[in-house]
């Protein structure tokens, strides 16, 4: 149910966005998303400070994640150079 | 560069707020949080209808410049899913949730937090956001910091590596060390992949 919300709301503000595009009070409210999402940071942030088992977990999380950073960067990196091999040698071959 | 430390400031102002027990217990903190996310996603909605970057998607989109996204994408989620099978911090599904963050920090955690809250309990679903805050967080990072290095493995792997941020926080360094010719290419990967995080996030949680 709230996903199903969260999807309304998600298009419907693109479709409002792209029909009142050239109103500045709209634009302004699609790109001002920074003090939102400082606001649901520090929410963020308290839900987790106020539970002392997860602040404990902290340093494992912390080491999962950069695990996982490493090899999605890496994942990426290695996929996008075997592209631009791809691309290059069809410049190459003429086409 | 400023937005991350802001970023990551107000998470620390906030678990030093919850650590000293500054909020009111009366506060529904879940609630509001979802609240606010309902809100967050409406904002993102109308930057996206109403952007520049819409036109810019229909005027000059060559077929082509989709193999990078496509790269991108399946180089992260192939990497994830191989995370996926042996850490301990969730199951597969999981690591393809923070993975498809793509270095979308804010939305990509936030969102995990909520949707995974619908089927764990809350505090298993907040520490698989920090996960996804964090690795996100360090994959800007990596890619600002190592474009040098990036771009003499190809021209296109910064903008792989930066994933969403390609076509914001990281496009000085794209410009710089891929070559000024690649920005148009790099505003598209990531308004691409800008738009598929919500997507690919919201799918891997309801697995």
């Amino acid at each position: 149910m709230f996903t199903l919300i969260l999807w309304t709301l998600f298009i419907a503000g693109i479709v409002v966005g792209r029909l009142f595009r050239r109103r500045r009070g709209v634009r302004l409210v699609g790109t001002w998303t920074m003090p939102t999402v400082l606001l649901l940071l520090f929410l963020f942030g308290a839900q987790i400070g106020s539970d002392e088992v997860l602040m404990e977990s902290l340093p494992r999380l912390g080491a999962g994640a950069a695990l996982i950073a490493v090899a999605c960067v890496s994942g990426s990196v290695v996929f996008s150079a075997l592209v631009y091999r791809l691309v290059k040698n069809k410049i190459k071959a003429g086409r | 560069m400023k937005d991350i430390v802001f970023v990551l400031l107000a998470f620390c102002l906030g678990l030093f707020s919850g650590k000293l027990g500054l909020i009111p217990d009366v506060v529904p903190l879940e609630k509001v949080s979802a609240l606010v996310l309902l809100a967050l996603m409406t904002q993102v909605g109308l930057g996206f209808g109403s952007g520049e970057s819409f036109d810019m998607l229909r005027r000059d989109f060559r077929p082509q410049w989709l193999l990078l996204p496509f790269a991108t994408v399946a180089g992260t989620l192939l990497a994830a899913l191989l995370v996926g099978v042996f850490w301990s911090l969730g199951n597969v599904a999981d690591a393809l949730a923070v993975g498809s963050g793509l270095g979308y920090y804010s939305l990509s955690s936030l969102l995990i937090t909520q949707l995974k809250a619908l089927v764990v309990a809350p505090d298993i679903a907040a520490r698989l956001g920090i996960v996804a805050l964090l690795a996100n967080v360090l994959r800007e990072l990596l890619a600002i910091v190592g474009a040098p290095l990036l771009a003499r493995i190809s021209p296109l792997s910064p903008i792989a590596a930066a994933g969403c941020s390609s076509c914001d926080i990281s496009l000085p360094v794209i410009a710089r060390w891929s070559g000024e010719g690649m920005v148009p290419l790099a505003i598209l990967h990531g308004v691409l992949l800008d738009m598929s995080v919500p997507v690919l996030v919201t799918f891997f949680c309801s697995l």
